[in-house]
């Protein structure tokens, strides 16, 4: 694994840290926590300063240095976390968010001047924040440009110069014996621009001096090879220093081999697999013997002390995989499913198809399939996460006080689509605060809670995740969105329309009622493009709102981009499917239900509402379609620019099919959203419902033999 | 014979730095390096200088960087190579006979 992935991992587990984080801050703020909450925190800190620190990222590490320093003096109890401290805490862990992003994306660094100072004064004085990194503290890091920031050691010098030579190991009575760490980098570790005297540096943070060089393994200059590391490090490093921080330096590289004793004796033994503490990150160079080490230490008096820091394997729950590995085993699954159904169908023409192995076949193929979607999916929490600072932002933004509920975070469902549903999320959240909640003196004149409350809640319904968001504002105007829709010619001004389809006006390109432009909101531009987006995922999203008590939106989105149930339709010789989720309903018409529509079109009467009838056949250039509506069949669809009736021939199945990429194994078409292959080893095309009702809008519809 | 090491002396530059030393180190000439101008320096070189330290102990050869600046002092005490790499106002370690010599800082 190279650096740029081990560094990959680092940022993941960052984010894995920082939504671990948001969800123990609300637990503080509910007063519902216990000392294992703030350790939580503290650990996640810690962890990602040790990462920034062996990667190099300096100005993240010195921030979490701050912010650690003041997570220790709350967790040890030396400071009460007051609402005041929690909102610090709070603030620096946003500004922690800003400075992890800034580390991933090589972007300039966030002003933490300010909130530097914060913490230390929280803190309870400069001495103690400074106390590790000394003068390159608070003053010095946040002077440094940040154009010197970045995966290099730039800063090296000023960390290095700073850092307080440590007391001699072990000279004081009560002090726990000094630790002795012998490491060796591989022999490429210097590959990908990997550098090894970053951990050096790391170690020397923690109080560690270089006690032994060994060079043993050196070439002469002759036959030395420039990208190969040949040297080995022998680090005395004081007692107070806990394990747990010295293995951390090493924690994101495997290009190393580390032993980690007591320095308990004058004559230290030879690293061994026994010892106490032995990692072997690989085999590439030889462990380097042991030479002795004389040490003033005391003897440990208690054996145990020194196996008590022995590592305790971690329970192997979790492994990562690469995101390729996994794609190319869901679209492998998919291909098995394709198969089952080929010999399914293949049985069926031998008159074999009730075979119980066929029956059992196809409940493992299912099962695989679900299992396989399983590992894809992920809980909502990594998008309902990023929510409370969006909260936290918009109140300050805004002016008003907003309590979060989150409901059902843990619900999962597949990555593409929590991946795709964070800006349309955030958009609806932002819509909540700033249109759907009163202002603070709003509130209490309604005689609600001065506190706005916004719910974020998901679960699991008929086969879709369903995400509400909703609050207990004001609900929707209805006569100021219909007012403001006549004004943008939106609708004619005599629209007789239900409240539904009042409230479904916001979605409209264009439409915003917002009184005054905000930053947060009022553009005229959002709501139309959640729905597309929505939309885009295969969902669709409701409106449920009552004036002076709330709002509530709805999406229902599928649980898997992979497959999708579709009405498996003919059109001519051709088969295609239609995605279930646009589909309203179909029907055979009669005479009396169609309408001439002009010259050459139809309109199809549906319960006193006209739909344009949409031949398939000729958008599709099929020829041998049939074209008489009272003949065939119409599917209802509803997509982007409204209902649409498509003409076909026949309706054959309806069933769940694995969506293949038709850009990736052909090209993009347009009209067809992607391909299946069917039960007989045909390719069936997915029609693209949005792009081909809007085409039926400005075009005329051809209807050669209509009634 | 004077030398210059470069401003950044990072993996991709111990390369450049074997080649250079191995020629400067061809004579009998005293090797003074000016390592004042460096503001960052690796690994991979350090080792080279390490390696051409030992090469010129053992050919009798005076090796020394001078003047060294303070980021590569602080960097070859980091990784514990200040007697191998000789800086200003210190000789060739007499003790170093050849390239595996132990290092004790």
């Amino acid at each position: 694994m190279d650096l740029n992935a081990i560094q990959q991992m680092f940022f993941q587990e960052c984010d894995e840290g920082l939504a671990g984080m948001e969800a123990a801050f609300a637990i503080l703020r509910d007063g519902d926590h216990d000392a294992e909450t703030i350790n939580g925190v503290f650990r996640c800190v810690h962890s990602i300063k040790g990462g920034a620190g062996a990667f190099g990222h300096e100005r993240l590490q010195a921030y979490t240095h701050h912010y650690e320093t003041l997570l220790d003096l709350i967790r040890n109890g030396s400071l009460d976390l007051t609402p005041a401290l929690l909102d610090i805490v709070i603030g620096a862990f946003d500004m922690l968010s800003d400075h992890v992003a800034a580390a991933r994306d090589n972007s300039a660094v966030p002003a933490d001047a300010a909130m530097l100072a914060r913490l230390e004064a929280a803190a309870g004085g400069g001495s103690t924040v400074t106390a590790r990194v000394g003068p390159a503290g608070p003053a010095a890091t946040v002077s440094e440009p940040a154009a010197t920031v970045g995966d290099d050691f730039d800063d090296l010098m000023a960390m290095l110069g700073d850092v307080s030579p440590p007391a001699v190991p072990g000279v004081e009575a009560d002090a726990p014996a000094g630790w002795k760490l012998v490491y060796r980098p591989t022999a490429n570790a210097l590959d990908h621009g990997a550098e090894p005297l970053l951990l050096l540096r790391e170690l020397a943070m923690l109080g560690g001096t270089v006690v032994d060089c060994d060079v043993t393994a050196l070439p002469s200059l002759d036959a030395i090879d420039p990208d190969c590391a040949y040297l080995g490090w022998t680090i005395a490093l004081p007692g107070t220093a806990s394990e747990e921080d010295i293995l951390a330096v090493f924690e994101f590289t495997d290009a190393c081999a580390i032993a980690l004793t007591r320095d308990a004796v004058a004559t230290a033994p030879v690293p061994t697999p026994t010892d106490p503490v032995q990692v072997d990150a690989a085999d590439a160079t030889p462990a380097p013997a042991a030479d002795p080490v004389a040490s003033a230490a005391p003897p440990i008096d208690d054996p145990k002390s020194a196996a008590k820091g022995a590592p305790v394997p971690p329970a192997a729950q979790t492994i990562r995989v690469d995101l390729d590995k996994l794609d190319r085993l869901v679209n492998l699954v998919g291909e098995l499913v394709i198969t089952q159904s080929m010999l399914a169908q293949r049985l069926t023409e031998c008159q074999m198809g009730g075979i119980s192995e066929l029956s059992d076949l196809e409940h493992l193929t299912r099962d695989l399939q679900e299992s396989t979607m399983a590992i894809r999916a992920q809980p909502m929490k990594t998008v309902f996460s990023r929510v409370p600072r969006i909260i936290r932002e918009l109140e300050g933004e805004v002016g008003k006080r907003v309590r979060l509920e989150v409901e059902g975070e843990m619900t999962e469902v597949d990555k593409t689509v929590v991946e795709r549903i964070g800006e349309p999320l955030t958009h609806l959240i932002r819509n909540a605060v700033d249109h759907g909640l009163e202002s603070t003196e709003g509130r209490i004149a309604a005689g609600k809670s001065p506190e706005g409350v916004v719910r974020l809640s998901a679960a699991h319904h008929s086969g879709r995740i369903v995400i509400t968001v909703s609050d207990d504002g004001q609900g929707i105007n209805r006569a100021r969105v219909r007012a403001k829709a006549i004004e943008r010619g939106i609708i004619l001004p005599d629209a007789i329309l239900t409240d539904e389809e009042i409230d479904n006006l916001i979605f409209a390109p264009g439409f915003s009622t917002a009184a005054t432009i905000s930053n947060v909101s009022g553009r005229g531009v959002g709501m139309d493009v959640v729905r597309k987006n929505i939309q885009a995922l295969g969902g669709r999203i409701s409106i449920q709102s009552r004036e002076g008590v709330g709002s509530s939106f709805s999406l229902s989105l599928p649980l898997t981009l992979a497959v999708l149930d579709g009405m498996i339709v003919t059109i001519g010789e051709q088969t295609f499917v239609i995605p279930l989720s646009h589909i309203v309903e179909s029907l055979r018409p009669t005479g009396e239900t169609l309408n001439r529509f002009g010259l050459d079109g139809a309109l199809l009467d549906v319960r006193g509402a006209y739909v344009p009838v949409f031949p398939l056949a000729d958008h599709l250039g099929i020829a041998d379609a049939e074209r008489d509506p009272t003949k065939a069949v119409l599917i209802v669809v509803e997509g982007d620019h409204g209902q649409a009736a498509l003409l076909v021939d026949t309706i054959r199945d309806q069933r769940q099919v694995v969506v293949k990429s038709l850009e990736a194994n052909y090209q993009e078409i347009d009209g067809v959203a992607g391909a299946t292959i069917l039960g007989d080893g045909r390719v069936a095309l997915i029609v693209d419902i949005d792009t081909l009702t809007a085409r039926s809008r400005p075009v005329r519809i051809p209807l050669a033999e209509a009634a | 014979m004077p030398m210059t090491l470069a401003t950044i002396l990072d993996t991709p530059a111990a390369g450049p730095l074997r080649q250079a030393l191995k020629q400067a180190l061809g004579g009998a000439e005293p090797l003074l390096i000016d390592g004042s101008g460096v503001e960052r320096a690796g690994l991979a070189c350090l080792q080279v200088l390490a390696a051409a330290g030992s090469a010129a102990a053992q050919g009798g050869t005076v090796f020394r960087i001078d003047p060294a600046g303070p980021p590569l002092t602080a960097m070859i005490a980091l990784a514990g190579l200040d007697t191998l790499v000789p800086l200003a106002g210190h000789d060739a370690p007499a003790a170093a006979t050849g390239h595996h010599v132990p290092v004790t800082a």
